[in-house]
């Protein structure tokens, strides 16, 4: 639940310690792209196999991402199985996961794939038992006829039947326009089951646009330039959620990033020798368990895209950037409206401003100093 | 620079103080004395030192634990900065090792790492670790001094040629508790003050102790004298876990009424060695702890420095911080 934060802005009390809420900018970031192509499966035991290029940076999304086909095919999710992590799992060609494209990106390949696998299913009905493809309709992994009971058949048994018919239902005819990667591991499942497989090609338009906004609370010591984060929170724009508690994870996550980006990593090097001064991650400094708030907030709006089957799209770079530019909105606040206009303030930074002492940093030459 | 690969050594893991100081004596300059690790590994893993024998002391048994006596405490240099945070006695006694031992590094490094091994540990002066030819490893210039380098971390105090600093949390606690360090070679037993342990550059740039190839610290014993005093510890870092300080204080006062009647106070991450405030001290005597009182002290404590290019900071720095320790707040 996002809180009313306006009312927690205060102002500096102490003598040495300056306390300070404020709000990041809303960092974009283009957050989805189109034309990869999507793949699945219906094996002849009724199982649904969705083949992703997508790997797991640790949210999961190849999971959250896949369910788009379960949910195409009124699939029970314990009977899907995913295949990933190396092209010797037959895996279509997809864009990596890597930051915010893919929740957008991927739910539209494995609903295109899924939506394939439906018409199959549906044209196998009509051609066993008569009618129109479009008289049938699917439910409990079953298609069937409108208004006919007796016009039914499991995927079981329509998989069964795709690999006796052969040509694009058990995938040894493919459709022009896929990527050849995608053609190989389609290759090498014909046969296999009922192959549903498409190349996204009704493309997007414009950009798909991810936006974040961080709230923080800090308290500053002018004294030390020690800054204590009290309180976070963070909102992703990120269109229909997928996974709460993944999405979760990614706004905490990407805080505790853009708490090192504002406030620690370092990347030095001398200037006249050209040494790292960085080797190590102590050196480096990105921030600890022991340096952010052990618990922050999040929320997200939920407003579905409109370019996206499920209404996805992704966050990630902005729940780094709007943390970021929050912690550096309020470190400027408690030291009264100085401004470092660089990344990151470091220690030495906050006592000379706060002493108004000369800066020992220049201008943008290096990362730091 | 060789990262991540170490080169080959004879690992000697003794269970016998006698056996580990036949081994010293037996190796000489090319032993090396393994305590937590945490200084010893970078060292192997960047084959900046490539000792022939290294002695792990994790099997000593009479160099781990806490001895208490109406004298004061004994600690055992194999004792973990964990059970120096944890132990009941220390906390209630010399509470300040305990806090300056909790601000050590992170949980996990501090569940191994031993008060032997910090304050024996080697400078973190980025340049020195990464291997270039200075002063200290035995070269003819210093990097940090440079006009243009990246000294942010280095010394305000005390540089002669090299301005690197003393990188141990616990030694300005050692140094305020006038806490002596129990030294044994093959010639024998020796005690040192934790004052004079710690080695200048203007005396000997290679090394940052004392201790001679031969010589092994046993344990540390803390005076009755500074027992229960009135307590200041605060260290300031770029994040609060897993960092080496930029600047901290360490105090001791003993108070007789509302004036003190005597005070230690000791500076780290500023000069080579701790730096004892022996002027602020004098200064404090017979004096209440006021604001005013405070202020001057800090101004006082940083009458002497010197700062390079980019740690000018560290002088506002100290003196917020010895008005802080003044103040105890």
């Amino acid at each position: 639940m996002v809180r009313p934060w306006s009312a927690g802005h205060s102002a500096s009390a102490g003598q040495s310690a300056g306390r300070e809420a404020a709000p990041g900018t809303d960092p974009f970031h283009s957050a989805g792209s189109s034309g990869f192509d999507g793949l699945v499966r219906i094996d002849p035991d009724g199982i649904l196999h969705i083949h992703t290029g997508v790997g797991n940076l640790g949210t999961y999304s190849y999971a959250a991402t896949s369910r788009v086909a379960a949910e195409v095919l009124g699939y029970d999710w314990e009977r899907c199985v995913i295949h990933r992590g190396d092209s010797s799992r037959h895996l279509p060609w997809n864009n990596g996961q890597f930051g915010s494209n893919t929740s957008f990106t991927m739910t539209r390949t494995n609903y295109v794939a899924a939506m394939d696998a439906l018409t199959k299913l549906k044209q196998i009905a009509a051609i066993r038992f008569g009618g129109r493809a479009d008289d049938y309709d699917v439910g409990n992994e079953t298609v069937f006829h409108h208004d006919i009971s007796g016009w039914r058949m499991t995927y079981a048994r329509a998989a069964q039947w795709a690999i006796e018919m052969g040509g694009p239902y058990s995938g040894q005819n493919l459709p022009d326009d896929l990527n050849e990667m995608t053609r190989r591991s389609a290759q090498a499942l014909a046969g296999t089951g009922l192959i549903g497989v498409a190349r996204d090609a009704d493309r997007h338009t414009g950009t798909v646009p991810a936006l974040a906004a961080g709230f923080v609370e800090i308290e500053l010591d002018v004294e030390t330039g020690r800054v204590e984060i009290l309180d976070y929170l963070g909102v992703a724009d990120c269109g229909t959620v997928l996974h709460p508690q993944s999405l979760a994870t990614q706004v905490r996550g990407g805080a505790v990033m853009g708490f090192g980006m504002a406030l620690a990593e370092r990347h030095v090097y001398d200037p006249r020798w050209g040494l790292p001064a960085a080797v190590g991650l102590h050196q480096a400094k990105p921030p600890t368990y022991l340096d952010v708030p052990s618990s922050m907030d999040w929320d997200a709006l939920d407003v579905a895209d409109p370019q996206n089957p499920v209404g996805a799209k992704g966050i990630g770079e902005p729940l780094m950037g709007c943390a970021a530019s929050a912690l550096l909105c309020a470190v400027s606040d408690a030291l009264g409206g100085h401004f470092f206009n660089r990344t990151p303030i470091t220690t030495d930074m906050i006592v000379n401003a706060a002493a108004s002492r000369p800066p020992a940093h220049r201008a943008l030459a290096v990362n730091t100093q | 620079m060789l990262g991540d690969a170490m080169t080959g050594f004879e690992l000697f893991q003794p269970t016998e103080l006698d056996d580990a100081m036949q081994l010293l004596d037996r190796f000489g300059a090319d032993a090396w004395i393994l305590a937590g690790g945490y200084d010893s590994l970078d060292w192997f893993k960047d084959r900046h030192r490539r000792p022939v024998a290294v002695i792990d002391l994790q099997g000593v048994a009479a160099l781990h634990g806490i001895r208490s006596s109406a004298e004061g405490v004994e600690i055992g240099a194999m004792t973990t900065l964990a059970e120096i945070e944890r132990d009941s006695t220390i906390r209630e006694r010399f509470g300040l090792l305990a806090d300056s031992a909790s601000r050590v590094a992170s949980p996990q490094i501090r569940n191994a790492a031993t008060l032997g091994g910090n304050v024996c540990q080697d400078t973190r002066c980025w340049y020195y670790r990464y291997g270039v030819s200075c002063y200290r490893a035995g070269g003819n210039t210093c990097y940090a001094a440079a006009p243009e380098a990246m000294n942010r971390e280095h010394a305000i105090f005390g540089a002669s040629r090299c301005v690197a600093v003393s990188p141990s949390d616990v030694a300005p606690a050692l140094v305020a508790l006038d806490a002596t360090m129990l030294v044994r070679s093959a010639r024998g037993e020796r005690t040192v003050p934790a004052g004079d342990f710690f080695m200048p550059p203007s005396v000997d740039i290679t090394r940052m102790t004392v201790l001679e190839p031969e010589d092994l610290l046993v344990s540390i014993r803390l005076p009755a004298s500074w027992e229960g005093a009135d307590f200041y510890f605060e260290k300031v870092a770029d994040r609060d876990s897993w960092d080496f300080a930029l600047a901290s204080v360490a105090a001791a006062f003993r108070m007789q009424g509302s004036l003190v009647e005597s005070a230690r106070i000791v500076c780290g991450g500023v000069e080579c060695v701790p730096r004892r405030l022996e002027k602020v001290e004098r200064d404090l005597r017979g004096q209440s702890r006021t604001e005013a009182i405070a202020v001057a002290a800090g101004a006082r404590a940083v009458e002497e420095a010197e700062p390079l290019g980019f740690n000018a900071y560290k002088v506002p720095l100290t003196q917020n911080l010895v008005k802080r320790a003044v103040l105890g707040q």
